[in-house]
């Protein structure tokens, strides 16, 4: 393994299992406490007080009293950005999944300099911005574009709307996102205990069989980790929308910046905002508890 | 789930986390700030500031940023720091930010350019009444200054912008023919940015034959439905530097946009002309943020900002139109055919007082049609 | 066979994933002041005015200052609390553990907003501080769960073997702990430094003209022109954080097979 693991997603229901071994040794001491003080005042003063903020800001501006939730429930655009918005995120995650597992599944059955190779590549966008990648999509998928041109003249057909529509925000949300998924895929295969599959055939079962039946079933962990993960990033991107999609790709980040900034309602923007961050936390619990039912599985732990 | 048995843990971590948290988010800062001297900057005179009288002042500009914002830079500001001795910051300008800097009495924005909508929505709660007795108005156009917050900041237009190679022969004439696909087929853009141009707005209603001057709230879903009847053969832009590319790539055989971002498709030698016969005036304010510390200085850096010289240079470097008419920019052929000062006659003023009562209804209606909905 | 077909598969992915984005490189050669394709023509024009405008400089001046602090103080405080979750034990550590993560998940623009109100009232817009503790923030969960996931590895009783020869805490964490879970250090000091580089929502909001970030100047450039400096910019950023990584990943192995 290389020295850059993932940042996977944050573990809502496994977490505190980690070390829990070394912690049952430890004596209960105070001072290890103080560790934890510095992290604790940056994320309360940083993050959760912002946020608090926010959620002030959306019941009381400009005044008092529920009136932006009704708002956002009650206007279409409202809804119809929202739905937009999930299938978006839904999208990119089914995507992603359907180029990492085969991707991760490589990454188990190659030797370790491959392997290395293997996670570099997929690491490797990772450090290029995500202004500069976006940059570089509208240039390709521009009607005038590259990869029109070729179309134009190699087929004789075109322009297709490679840009200003969903199949250009997808690809260019599904290549940021990729790394999320490959990496929790792979800690999950790699789990996997490989003599499985060998002997299923031997007792019978085709290739096929045997994968649905057996190795695909294992995977769910990883299946499940890197889906909330992709999803729940790709719930809250604004500048990929924003610049490779026409207006009907435009997602809540978007709305709620324009209340902000240009119709100057602080109100009903904190309120969308609360609003996608509640669904977040709600997804998070939901599948946190299918993905608990997933760890009864035999040879993986969760 | 494991939660559970640690809820009351777990409740504790979250309210004193929590708790620090409020304490932050409340308190807020409201230090009331030492009201600037009132110095004698004598009779103004636009364009003129006296030597060294504002030295130790800082102030700044926040503008939508660009070209635009480095050429008045350029023309006006950088000049009057020099003059004046006070230190002029540029800032990029946004009306959500504006507003949390007036709510917490922290306002770090001197001079700011905005919509005129902006100004007349928000005069005298966002926006500082000006002292016209501080600057010289004399020689700004008739009819630009349309809020008692405002002084205009340029001049310029929302144009058909079409391609030469497409159209050359038999360019379109009217508002109406930019809504005809069969005699002019090709994909338009318009502006689909998260900004709001009330003028996209009245643009349709004028090719519906409407007058924008007496245009009522019934008249809004019909004009963004004109858009929406082109399907296809409509595209959005969302920024100025996109509409600008659509054009220039040719992916848009037409577009309505601002006059500075065609001529900029123009300048870079794509094949694009205005069509000046039915095109939606168009001016920015210069506001000054309610609750700067020193009003005199704003106003002293507005008055020399809108002096002749300065404008003509101005719109040397921005392509946009000047607001005194004294000056006399020295213009090439191809900048002269898109600056709209020339082109008074056939522009549709916009009816800011209607747009400014019935705000809501359009940024509902803007709203959805920026995100196709 | 499936073999081959999984690498097929392997090649067009990483083909996906980094050569869309080489197409700047040919863009930032533009001699025509557009991006459309294909460039005309070869110039170093906007190569020219990214080393002779000196506000790309102090913004990229200003990125690297702001995201070799943040790596400094996101280190340090993820290393203390990763330490700490790992010793301590009480009911809400779980919960504690998640608080430290979220920051990962929550949607930008929703903190960005919030931030900002709040940094207006400390003064905290467009200072060193302000940047660093808002790119913090985002950088923290990275640096936890890549040293959380190094603690795993480590046995406790090297540690007990320390303190019952009479090192201190302090001389065990430096002599003992530290070294065994040098690489997730290294890792989420790697992923603090790119975040913090590549941040731009938070940015976005923060930024004031005292201060602003490379990502920041970028945004305004793609959003308000046409102007291929920002290609050449971007050529030059891309290759110094790859340089950065490729070096670093370079140094943890050499590092690793020496100790090995």
């Amino acid at each position: 393994m290389s020295q850059i693991s993932a940042p996977s997603r944050p573990r809502v229901t496994s977490a505190g299992k980690v070390g829990s071994e070394a912690n049952q040794r430890a004596p209960r001491n105070w001072k290890p406490f103080l560790l934890l003080v510095p992290a604790f005042l940056i994320v309360s003063l940083f993050f959760l007080a912002p946020l608090v903020d926010v959620f002030i800001r959306s019941i009381t501006d400009p005044r008092l009293g529920l009136q932006n939730y009704v708002w956002l429930f009650t206007t279409e655009t409202n809804i119809t950005v929202t739905v937009r918005t999930f299938g978006t995120a839904l999208l990119v995650t089914v995507v992603c999944v359907l180029l990492a597992y085969p991707y991760a599944y490589l990454m188990t059955i190659v030797g370790d300099r491959t392997r290395n190779l293997l996670q570099l590549f997929v690491m490797l966008p990772l450090w290029t911005s995500i202004l500069v990648r976006t940059l570089a999509w509208m240039v390709l998928l521009q009607d005038t574009g590259p990869i029109n041109g070729f179309l134009e003249t190699a087929f004789g057909i075109g322009p297709l709307p490679l840009i200003r529509s969903t199949f250009g925000v997808a690809l260019a949300m599904s290549q940021v996102l990729l790394p999320f998924m490959v990496l929790p895929l792979y800690s999950a295969m790699s789990k996997i205990d490989k003599r499985l599959l060998p002997a299923a055939s031997n007792l019978g079962a085709r290739p096929i069989t045997a994968f649905f039946t057996v190795y695909l079933p294992l995977s769910r962990p990883g299946i499940f980790a890197g889906s909330i993960t992709v999803f729940i990033l790709g719930l809250g991107f604004y500048i990929i929308p924003s610049l490779l999609g026409s207006s009907k790709e435009i997602m809540i980040s978007a709305l709620m910046y324009q209340q902000i900034s240009v119709f100057l309602m602080w109100g009903q923007g904190t309120a969308l905002g609360i609003f996608l961050l509640a669904a977040t936390v709600l997804i998070l619990v939901v599948v946190g508890r299918l993905s608990k039912g997933a760890s009864m599985f035999p040879g993986v732990e969760k | 789930m494991r939660m559970k048995p640690y809820l009351k843990r777990s409740l504790t971590v979250v309210v004193v986390g929590g708790l620090s948290a409020v304490l932050v988010a409340g308190c807020s800062s409201g230090t009331p700030e030492a009201s600037a001297p009132e110095r004698d900057l004598g009779t103004p005179v636009a364009g003129e500031i006296g030597d060294g009288v504002l030295k130790g002042v800082t102030l700044t500009y926040a503008a939508s940023g660009g070209i635009f914002q480095d050429g008045q830079t350029k023309a006006a500001w950088e000049p009057f720091a020099e003059k004046s001795g006070a230190t002029f910051l540029q800032d990029a300008f946004d009306s959500g930010k504006l507003k949390a800097m007036v709510d917490s009495g922290n306002v770090s924005w001197d001079v700011v350019n905005t919509t005129q909508f902006d100004t007349a929505r928000g005069c005298g709660t966002l926006y500082e009444e000006y002292d016209y007795s501080q600057i010289d108005m004399s020689k700004i156009p008739e009819g630009t200054v349309t809020d008692k917050c405002m002084v205009p900041n340029i001049l310029y237009g929302l144009v058909v912008a079409y391609n030469t190679d497409a159209f050359g022969d038999n360019p379109p004439t009217s508002a109406a023919d930019f809504f005809d696909t069969k005699k002019f087929p090709g994909k338009r853009t318009v502006s689909q940015s998260t900004y709001v141009d009330p003028q996209t707005a009245e643009f349709a209603l004028v090719a519906q034959g409407k007058d924008p001057s007496t245009i009522t709230t019934d008249d809004i879903d019909g004009a963004f439905d004109m858009y929406r009847s082109l399907g296809s053969d409509v595209i959005g832009w969302t920024t100025g530097a996109q509409a600008q590319q659509q054009l220039e790539s040719g992916e848009a055989v037409m577009g309505l946009v601002w006059s500075g971002r065609g001529y900029g498709a123009a300048a870079a030698g794509a094949p694009i002309a205005p069509m000046w016969d039915d095109w939606m005036i168009m001016v920015d304010s210069t506001g000054i943020p309610k609750g700067i510390k020193d009003k005199q200085a704003a106003f002293a850096a507005v008055n020399y900002y809108i002096g002749a010289e300065q404008q003509a240079k101005m719109t040397e470097l921005t392509s946009y139109g000047p607001v005194n008419t004294d000056a006399k920019p020295k213009v090439d052929k191809k900048l002269g055919t898109w600056l709209t000062t020339e082109h008074m006659a056939t522009g549709h003023a916009p009816n800011v007082d209607f747009w400014v009562k019935n705000y809501d209804v359009l940024a509902t209606a803007w709203a959805g049609w920026a995100t196709g909905s | 066979m499936l073999r081959r077909v999984l690498g097929a598969i392997a090649i067009l992915i990483i083909a996906w994933l980094v050569l869309p984005t080489l197409v700047i490189i040919p863009m930032s050669f533009n001699s025509a002041s557009s991006f459309n394709f294909p460039p005309k023509g070869f110039s170093l024009r906007w190569y020219e005015n990214f080393f002779t405008d000196a506000s790309w400089l102090r913004a990229l001046g200003a990125s690297l200052q702001v995201a070799i602090v943040t790596m400094i103080v996101a280190t340090t405080v993820g290393v203390m609390a990763s330490i700490g979750l790992s010793k301590v034990r009480f009911r809400g550590k779980a919960l504690l553990e998640n608080f430290f993560l979220t920051p990962l998940i929550v949607p930008g623009i929703v903190i960005a907003v919030g931030l900002y109100s709040l940094f207006l009232r400390f003064n905290l817009l467009g200072t060193l501080p302000g940047f660093v503790l808002a790119h913090t923030v985002v950088a923290l969960p990275l640096v936890i769960i890549n040293v959380m996931a190094s603690l795993q590895g480590v046995d406790p009783r090297l540690e007990e073997a320390s303190a019952s020869l009479g090192a201190g805490r302090l001389q065990t964490f430096f002599s003992i702990t530290l070294p065994l879970i040098m690489p997730g250090v290294t890792a989420g000091a790697l992923f603090a430094f790119v975040t913090s580089f590549d941040e731009i929502i938070l940015s976005l909001f923060i930024q004031s003209p005292q201060l602003q970030t490379l990502p920041v100047k970028i945004y305004y450039s793609v959003t308000q022109t046409n102007d291929p400096t920002v290609a050449a910019v971007a050529v030059i950023a891309m290759f110094t954080s790859v340089i950065i990584m490729l070096s670093a990943q370079f140094a943890s192995r050499k590092r690793k097979s020496v100790s090995a």
